[in-house]
Order: structure tokens, then sequence, then C-alpha cells
């Protein structure tokens, strides 16, 4: 019994081949692997084994980006461009314009403070505005008020950490809004919170 | 007036970022939505300038108009980073970093026409090859393999032919189309270009048609040849198709005015049944052709009256307190429009985006983005140029 397992199980060596059946059914085709080095490119080598066919080019897929087609206007180029999220210092003006408050309608409120939390990304330069609307109530006319201040936070390489950081500006006037304007290129800004601080008139509207 | 007393307050702004919002006039929103903002990201509770855009692989070697970007496995498990572009198909090389200039080496050109269409390339992988089809009578196909150092073969193929009667010899009528798809183990191609394999004869565009090939046969599209493949026009509807989507084994072939869905009924004679969703003359369907973009389980497209998402659960109005501004800018959009969705910017950062970009005037263009975690609408602007196929991410290395 031990010699009849024993003559039945004796190692054996398999051959392996690919060949290519046409989907059609045609007769398959059997072709010889190409030398080492053709093919184009820098295909990842399946030609270790004989009858196989190699690739031509190829890559290995270990590392992926975002491509965008994308045609550039400024060098007249078709180029594949990523949206980099290692990255948040957009090329473009960020632009960002809070809720218009209306603390009580019809009244008059003074900001004079703005009180910002951010992640600290690296370091970056924005603008931070309040308007609000000065009405005239004998002339019926209106004028827009605007406080605008420059901030410059962060560190060089950005230490990830959340950071708070307050804005003195004052501006007077119903319906205020607070506006965040990051040029283009001036580093990435994260914010946590906002906020708008200042006192609402309670005098008589009669 | 006699001043009484001043009250303090403070107003804060924080998660959850709501982005756009133009349904309320900008003083009755709620706080965590804006009346006007660009180029913000409001992953993970945080309002964040977006990322950057910027070059990162040069030009073909032509500065040919690249249609469409994707990636495949061939049969030998080796991944191609594939470029269609108005003159050919290009791969990226794998040394692309240490040889400025040639980053991409050309596969195969096209034949007449040449250069091909300027339409956003349709793409798709099936049985370890690509397929695509680029607006013209061809559908084109590449294993990743040919040419080999023994092969002289084409490496780029026009695989959809059809036997007719002879008008001139013996030539097949060759089909391509508008778009490509998959299902049920056939590829399908959609608002056909069909032409006679004969120098200078004409193409015949048919909007409504649709094709499919024999079952798991890609290279099968003619039923005298095999009763798996055929085809079909939709011949009771008023309009054209304009976009296909496959989700679960559904189809849905998508028109100016409605939808229909194809689904999978048999392996004989009439593989597919087609249901229009609405019996109305005019419906949801998807207005404008290249902003239908899918991923997994999810669709997204843009009918006349809003913005849907498409899922396994129906369809949802998506457009929501942004429909508005969006429109607006799509009725400024010099070309057409087109759409991405892809599931991340690179693998760490995992944040379903639809990204509509619209190209304006001045060569501006505004890429409406549209967080779906987040619920939420925030344009990104491009100063500088506009996007010539949909994004994807694809290996690089």
């Amino acid at each position: 019994m031990n010699r009849l397992l024993n003559d039945s199980f004796k190692p054996v060596r398999l051959l392996c081949e690919l060949r290519y059946i046409p989907p059609d059914g045609g007769d398959p085709i059997i072709r010889n692997p190409p030398k080492s080095g053709s093919g184009g490119g820098a295909a990842k080598s399946s030609a270790a084994a004989p009858s196989l066919i190699t690739s031509t080019g190829g890559l290995f897929g270990g590392a992926f980006a975002l491509l965008v087609p994308f045609f550039d206007l400024r060098t007249n180029s078709f180029v594949f461009a990523i949206i980099d999220p290692n990255n948040f210092d957009s090329e473009e003006d960020c632009v960002y314009n809070f809720k218009m408050e209306d603390v009580k309608s019809g009244r008059v409120v003074d900001i004079h403070k703005v009180y910002l939390q951010y992640r600290d990304l690296g370091k970056v330069s924005f603008d931070v505005s309040v308007t609000a609307t000065q009405f005239n109530r004998s002339t019926q006319k209106e004028k827009i008020e605007v406080a605008t201040k420059t901030v410059k936070v962060g560190t060089t390489k950005g230490d990830q950490r959340i950071h708070s950081y307050f804005v003195d500006l004052k501006v007077q006037g119903e319906r205020p809004q607070l506006s965040i304007v990051r040029k283009k290129d001036s580093g990435p800004l994260s914010i946590v919170t906002a906020m708008l601080i200042g006192n609402v008139s309670e005098e008589n509207q009669l | 007036m006699s001043k009484q007393s001043d009250s303090y307050f403070e107003q804060t702004y924080d998660a959850p970022w709501k982005g756009i919002n133009v349904d309320l006039p900008e003083n009755k929103i709620s706080k965590e939505y804006t009346p006007a903002a660009t180029n913000w990201i409001v992953r993970g509770g945080e309002l964040r300038t977006r990322p950057r855009q910027q070059e990162y692989i040069n030009s073909l070697s032509d500065n040919s108009q690249p249609t469409a970007i994707t990636s495949f496995q061939d049969s030998n498990n080796v991944v191609h980073t594939v470029v269609i572009s108005t003159t050919g198909l290009w791969q990226l090389n794998s040394a692309w970093r240490k040889n400025p200039g040639k980053e991409w080496s050309l596969v195969g050109r096209f034949i007449s026409p040449f250069p091909a269409p300027s339409v956003p390339a349709s793409v798709q992988v099936f049985l370890d090859q690509l397929f695509f089809v680029i607006g013209n009578s061809n559908l084109w196909n590449w294993d990743g393999i040919t040419p080999s150092a023994v092969s002289a073969a084409n490496a780029l193929k026009s695989i959809a032919q059809i036997k007719v009667t002879p008008v001139t010899g013996t030539a097949p009528l060759l089909a391509g189309g508008l778009f490509l798809g998959e299902l049920d183990s056939r590829l399908i191609i959609l608002n056909t270009v069909e032409q006679q394999d004969v120098l200078n004869r004409a193409t015949a565009n048919f909007p409504q048609r649709i094709r499919w090939s024999a079952s798991g046969l890609p290279t099968v599209w003619d039923p005298t040849v095999n009763v798996g493949a055929g085809f079909n026009d939709e011949l009771n509807v008023p309009d054209v198709i304009t976009g296909f989507l496959t989700i679960g084994r559904n189809g849905f072939i998508f028109r100016t005015n409605g939808i229909t869905e194809m689904t999978s009924i048999s392996q004989g004679l009439l593989p597919f049944d087609f249901n229009h969703l609405w019996a109305s003359d005019r419906g949801i369907g998807n207005v404008y052709p290249f902003s239908i973009a899918g991923y997994g389980p999810v669709g997204i497209f843009i009918s006349s009256d809003d913005i849907y998402e498409l899922s396994l659960g129906g369809f949802k109005k998506i457009g929501g307190v942004a429909r508005n501004a969006i429109f607006n800018d799509l009725a400024l959009a010099t070309v057409t429009p087109i759409a991405s969705l892809y599931p991340s910017y690179n693998v760490g950062y995992p944040y379903l985006t639809y990204r509509l970009s619209i190209p304006l005037s001045g060569g501006v263009s505004k890429n409406w983005c549209y967080y779906v975690e987040a619920d939420a609408w925030m344009p990104w602007t491009e100063a500088h140029g506009f996007e010539t196929g949909k994004a994807r991410l694809v290996p690089t290395i």
C-alpha cells in the first residue's frame, strides 16, 4: 500500500503556458516571448516563464494621482494637472462671504472684533473684512462701511495644531457681514471657527 | 432718538459648512451656508482653501488635445495609464520623471478621420483590455500587449464590424459612437456613428441607436455571426441619447428628455428589455452629454430642472440651494461642460467629489464641486484654462 502511494504521488513538473485565444473562437496563436528589453517603456517583466507575451510599457501601479487633462492658456499647451491634497496653498484667490447678519432688523450694530480659530498648515496671509450698511433715516440714503485688516499667521512648516487669533476692527451699521479673502499663492488657510463680536443698539426705532 | 442700551452679541460660524446658498437672501440663510464663495473645501469640518491645482505631467509630444485619461491592468497584470487624444492613444512611461519631454509614448495613431473629433472619449475596460469610442465610426481596442517584439500588428484596432449588403466591394460596416459601456458581459455603444469601411464614404450618425456585442465577445457585433449581438433604435422617443450609466445589473440610457432603463433579461435573441421610465413627452433626462459621472452605486447628471443623484435607492435632487447659481453658469458655458466623480484626491485623501467644469468666456472656467459627504456645493475657479476631459485617479508609478 505504502509503495503504491509513493508511486502515485511522485513530484511532477507542470509546464504553464499562456496562449492567446481570439474571442471569435479562432485557432489559438502561440507567440514566443520577446527578447529582454523589448516591448517599449519599462514594463514590469513577466517574461521569466517561457511562452509569456510581455506587455508594451506599463507601470507597477504603486502610486496614484488625480490627473486632470487641462488646457493652459498661459503656455498654450494641453497639460496634465493634479489637484494636490498635500498642498492647500491654492493658486487662485479664495473668497468666503459669511452670512449677512440681521442681528435685529433695522438696528445698528457695532462690530469691534473678529475671532478666528484656524489650523496651522503653514504661513498664510489673508484679509478679514466686515461690511455694514449705514442708513441715514433723515435722508433715506445708504452708505457701505468696510473695515479690513490683513492677518499673517502660521509657521513655516505648519504645526497642524489649532490656534486662536483676534482681529481688531471697527465698523458700524446694519447687516454686518464677515468676509475672508486669501489672495492666490498666499499660503494654506484652514478655518475651524469664525466669530463676529460686537454690540447691537437697543434704541427706539421710532 | 434716545439711546437706551447696547447689548453684547456674538455670532459664531463653524462646522458643518454647507456651501453655497442662493435660494434665500443673504441675510436670511442659515449660518452654515455662504451666499458667495470660491475655492474652498469643507472636508473634516474645516473651511480650508482648496488643494492646489498645478501642472504635473507635460503635454503629449504633439501637443494634441487629451479627451480622456484612464488606466487598466492587462492580462499580464501590468498597469497602463493611458491618454486618448485627438491624434491617438498614448501611455505614461514608467521613467517619466527622469525623462522630461518623453513622458508619454504613442501607442497607436488614429487613421481617417485624423485628427479625431475633440469630444470627450468614452472608455470601458473589459476582459483586461481597453476599449474606447471617440465620436467617430470606430470602436478602438488595445490589449496593453501589442505591439510586441514579435508582432507587427497595429496596436489600435477598430473592432466593431458588421456585415452589410455591399455597396462598394465587400467592406464591412464599422461602428463607433459617443458613449461606451458594459452590461451583462456585453460592450454597448450608444449614439452610434457608422460607416462602411470604404475610403471617403460618408459616416451616418444614429443618435437613438444602441448596439451591443455578443456576450463576452467584444469583437463580435454582427447579429448574423452571433445572435447575442444586436442593436435597438429608440424610435418611440423624441430625443437623442446623451449618456449611459450602469448601476448593479441595470443600465440607464440618458436622453435629453428622459431616461430609459436597460435590463438584462436573457442570453438569446432579445438580451435586453428597454423601459422608458416616464411616459411623458418631457421629463427628467440628461441635458449636457458629458455631465454624467458615476462612481460605484452613485451616478450624477444634469437635467433641465435640477441636478440629480441616481443610486440604488432611486433619484434624488442635489442641486439644492445652489442650483440657481450653477444653472446661471451653465447658461454662460462657451463649450460643453465636462463632469467627473472621483472618490479621492490621492490614496490618502478620500473625499467623494462631483466636479462640473464649465468653460466661460475669456479662458476662465468655473468648476462647481459637490462634496457628496457634506452635501455641499462650492465653486472653484481657474483663471487660465479649462478641462478637456474627465479627471481620473490613475497610477503614476
